[in-house]
């Protein structure tokens, strides 16, 4: 284990504390960089795919993973998201404005949806954000006039002042761009006081509100700020899908939102983006391995939800912490070799705990 | 340092009269211990205080300010700060976070400054770092500032809560049960703590408490509940050999 | 047809599609009773027996009469065994953790079918199948009345159960307190892993009772969001509760598609739904307590 050597107290607010994080993390971004130079074309559109997921579960991770709220309907806030962009910049409006306004939109749903639903927890939020999610899905495809119905929306290609962003390398850099936006304003929000409240409305609320946390109004602004940056998010997947239904937002985006936070690991920035790595790779894992093996060897449908299953359920036996937590483990063992022990990590003993009564 | 007064308090839940008509007062820099039975009232007492029920009479007033009915995140910024006596620790958080996080009350920047990191969302916090680090250093917690709450020993996870009660800076502490499940080292330790805190920084302190061995050596007066009334107040000497008291707590009928 | 037929169907094929809903409903009222652990896979064992049925007819060649307890009796299998092996272990674990964790399971499920029985879907023959009977002017499908007599018979057998039958007793006084029932020496986690393998079984026979009006398909395990109406409606974890809560919802979606909105047909029991936790989470039958601190 390394400690930083603090001489004053803003030594322990700066954004990178090691020297050596300054190397990692600017060898990441001069990579990431120089990756449309090496990346064929199909690749790197996936990578920007990658890039949209990680967006959105960073605003799924704000709620449930530092909030401590649970949400079975983000699939539902990426659709308003994508819909609000898309209807926007075919009314004219500039892809500037446009992808910020359709986060706010998105957020006001959030608080709309928050709102009503600050008396519920646990559970009861899980089932009222499903269906939430169902009706959200229904409606995009019913109201015609707006939605285009089931047919869909053709999505405009996006521009930033004349210059076309829609090629593939642009956008893969608009995405990045916007992506580390996102990371940086989440890491200083939750790491500040605002991101404190969350925390504490996630492990115990009653204590949270004795300290003077407005219970309400910090959940509400939870939902406000997960829903508003997942409709960024939307509207970046707009423009990725190029034309939108309703089935693109439906219960499966919603939950594999989820198993993005979860198998990342609840309560962790890094957690959100490899989780979305994750869910993003493992279709194009699966095709590699099924024009490598003989034809026939792999099932043609259902292998890939298999898989999403049952690596989620090995997470939530052996390793709760998920990919992040794993992330930790493997990074201990290199710095303290040969001295590390498994005890370091080990979890204290959970006894069952109520929670009928909360 | 504010003093608290209780008028005329009742409350019951589902029927059972949980206090009836209860009334004392706590003077400015006074160390009050509640004391009773189980299920006399006491946490009680501190729950309506805190706000996090309504009473169903009476009015509890904190310095000159009538805090009945304010909400239950109002309380803090009143100066007043509790533990709970089956702790409510932000367990998944770092004891340097949980510490930050009584600094709620103070907080003095905008979600827009926090985000940009602007001048004054930095200033606040390195405000509440330096608070923070004071309680730390007051309770030895340096060798678990950041640590993770929920891997820390009981002992410890009490003291935490302690710490963060008083991060809050409060005028008025309430202590539930503070000396419940610590060893005799830590019972003595805590004795000082509280002292030390009344005398150095002149806090208000309502204890509820069990240990009358701990109740005897840091109170100024005692209160004794029985089955949701006051039975007794007095001194720790008067109380110890008041029969009523007696009686209630072996048992025997009065 | 004039209107008394109309509402004469409407409720027989409201009662039969909310005996569904409230058959799921109580599958998962009684695990979460037992273990506090919502099973969000209930659905996909609905789903799992309706195809395990069609093979069992369609391609094992069995009469219906005995392909249904067999069924009953595997799928009783499965839910044992996912107890035991899989959700055992994370009991105590946030509420949260338990949810994601069925969730993995009904994914896995999902895929499985999937990759098995690849994605068209089918039908099978029952004793029912294109069958009615004319109830004074109007004519009754026989596939309806079967699910809800069956709905019936079941309901009064599993009362029966919990009245009188040493198991049903210890699964009760097991979900009251776990730790008094262990002390009075009922085998607590064997009980436990019988309470799934009758959850499954419940949600055994809705499958097989559906599979006929609803052809058997993936798709299937959507009746999971219904049967989550059916039970906040009833009033969360009531056994009661979750039959009431069905057949409720099932009136209502044949109503609103008729009398209302023909487009809201398919959200209506969400939106009860939805209203149902924001004004009464509680629910019909439900109890509430407060956290002590």
């Amino acid at each position: 284990m390394r400690f930083p050597f603090i001489t004053e107290y803003r030594d322990d607010l700066r954004l990178l504390r090691y020297r050596s994080d300054w190397w990692s993390y600017g060898a990441l971004l001069a990579v990431l960089l120089v990756l449309p130079a090496v990346l064929g074309r199909f690749y790197l559109g996936e990578v920007a795919f990658i890039f949209v997921l990680a967006i959105a579960a960073v605003g799924l991770m704000t709620l449930t993973g530092f909030t401590g709220l649970v949400s079975l309907g983000h699939g539902a806030f990426l659709g308003v998201g994508a819909y609000a962009h898309a209807l926007l910049m075919a009314n004219g409006v500039p892809f500037v404005v446009a992808l910020p306004a359709a986060g706010v939109a998105t957020a006001a749903i959030g608080v709309a949806v928050g709102f009503p639903t600050l008396r519920l927890s646990g559970l009861y939020l899980a089932i009222a954000t499903l269906a939430f999610s169902v009706i959200v899905e229904h409606v995009l495809g019913h109201w015609r006039s707006l939605t285009g119905g089931f047919l869909g929306l053709t999505v405009q290609r996006p521009d930033l002042f004349g210059w076309s962003l829609a090629g593939r390398t642009e956008f893969y850099y608009l995405c990045l761009a916007v992506l580390a936006g996102v990371v940086l304003a989440a890491r200083n929000l939750l790491r500040s006081e605002t991101g404190r409240a969350f925390i504490a409305l996630r492990d115990s609320e009653t204590a949270a509100a004795a300290f003077g946390v407005n219970v309400a109004w910090y959940k509400t602004l939870a939902f406000a700020v997960s829903a508003g940056v997942t409709g960024i998010a939307g509207g970046l997947y707009a423009h990725k899908l190029g034309h939108i239904t309703p089935e693109a937002f439906g219960l499966f985006t919603s939950l594999e939102l989820v198993l993005m936070v979860v198998v990342g690991g609840l309560g962790s920035l890094r957690g959100a983006v490899l989780g979305a790595i994750f869910v993003g790779a493992l279709p194009q894992v699966i095709a590699f391995f099924r024009d490598v093996l003989p034809k026939g060897f792999l099932p043609t449908t259902g292998l890939e939800l298999t898989l999403y299953g049952g690596i989620l359920v090995l997470f939530l036996l052996f390793e709760p912490d998920g990919l992040n937590g794993r992330w930790l483990k493997i990074k201990a063992l290199f710095q303290t070799f040969p001295l590390y022990r498994r005890r370091t990590f080990q979890r204290t003993k959970t006894y069952m705990r109520s929670e009928r009564y909360r | 340092m504010i003093g608290l007064a209780v008028r005329g308090l009742s409350v019951s839940f589902g029927g059972v009269r949980a206090l009836r008509d209860v009334s004392f007062a706590v003077a400015p820099g006074e160390i009050l211990s509640i004391v009773g039975p189980n299920g006399a009232g006491k946490t009680t007492v501190f729950n309506l205080v805190s706000r996090l029920f309504d009473a169903d009479a009476g009015t509890i007033t904190a310095g000159d300010r009538d805090i009945t009915y304010l909400a239950r995140h109002e309380i803090a910024a009143v100066g007043i700060a509790r533990t709970f006596q089956n702790l409510e620790l932000f367990d998944h958080a770092s004891v340097l976070d949980n510490l930050l996080l009584a600094r709620h009350a103070h907080r003095q920047s905008t979600v827009v400054a926090q985000i940009l990191r602007l001048p004054s969302a930095m200033r606040a916090e390195v405000e509440h770092r330096l608070r923070a680090e004071q309680v730390i250093e007051r309770f030895e917690l340096e060798r678990f500032r950041s640590a993770t709450v929920a891997n820390l020993p009981y002992g410890a996870r009490k003291l935490v809560e302690f710490a963060r009660a008083l991060c809050l800076e409060p005028k008025l502490l309430l202590l539930d049960e503070p000396a419940a499940g610590l060893n005799p080292e830590e019972r003595a330790d805590l004795a000082f703590r509280i002292a030390d805190v009344r005398d150095e920084l002149g806090t208000t302190i309502v204890l509820v408490e069990h240990d009358m061995g701990l109740v005897g050596e840091v109170s100024d007066r005692v209160l004794v509940l029985n089955d949701g009334q006051l039975l007794a107040e007095g001194t720790p000497d008067v109380i110890r050999r008041d029969p009523a008291v007696i009686a209630a707590y072996l048992g025997a009928a009065t | 047809m004039d209107p008394w037929t109309t509402l004469a169907q409407l409720i027989v094929n409201g009662l039969a599609a909310g005996c569904v809903y409230g058959l799921v409903a109580l599958g998962f009222a009684l695990v979460y009773k037992a273990t506090e652990v919502v099973n969000f896979a209930q659905g996909d064992l609905l789903m799992v027996a309706a195809f395990a049925g069609w093979t069992l007819i369609e391609v094992a060649g069995l009469p219906y009469a005995v392909a249904f307890p067999v069924t009953v009796l595997l799928l009783a299998v499965l839910g044992f065994g996912l107890d035991r092996v899989v959700v055992r272990p994370i009991l105590g674990r946030p509420q949260f953790a338990t949810i994601m964790l069925t969730i993995g399971i009904a994914f896995a499920m999902r895929g499985v079918v999937s990759m098995t029985w690849g994605p068209q879907a089918r039908t099978f023959e029952t004793p029912f199948s294109r069958k009615n009977t004319p109830f004074f002017d109007v004519v009754l499908s026989d596939v309806s009345l079967s699910i809800i007599a069956a709905t019936a018979v079941l309901s009064a057998l599993l009362f029966a159960f919990f009245r009188w039958s040493w198991l049903g007793i210890a699964m009760q006084s097991a979900s009251q307190n776990q730790m008094a029932a262990y002390l009075m020496g009922i085998p607590v986690k064997a009980v436990t892993s019988l309470t799934w393998a009758l959850s499954a079984s419940v949600a055994a026979c809705a499958g097989l009772l559906l599979a006929p009006i609803a052809l058997v398909d993936i798709a299937l395990w959507l009746v999971i969001l219904k049967a989550f109406a059916a039970a906040v409606l009833g009033g969360f974890g009531s056994i009661p509760g979750a039959i009431v809560g069905g057949l409720l919802i099932g009136l209502v979606e044949q109503f609103v598609g008729v009398y209302l909105l023909q487009e809201a047909k398919g959200i209506a029991g969400y939106v009860v739904l939805l209203a149902v936790l924001l004004v009464w989470p509680r629910g019909l039958f439900g109890g509430g307590e407060r956290k002590r601190v």
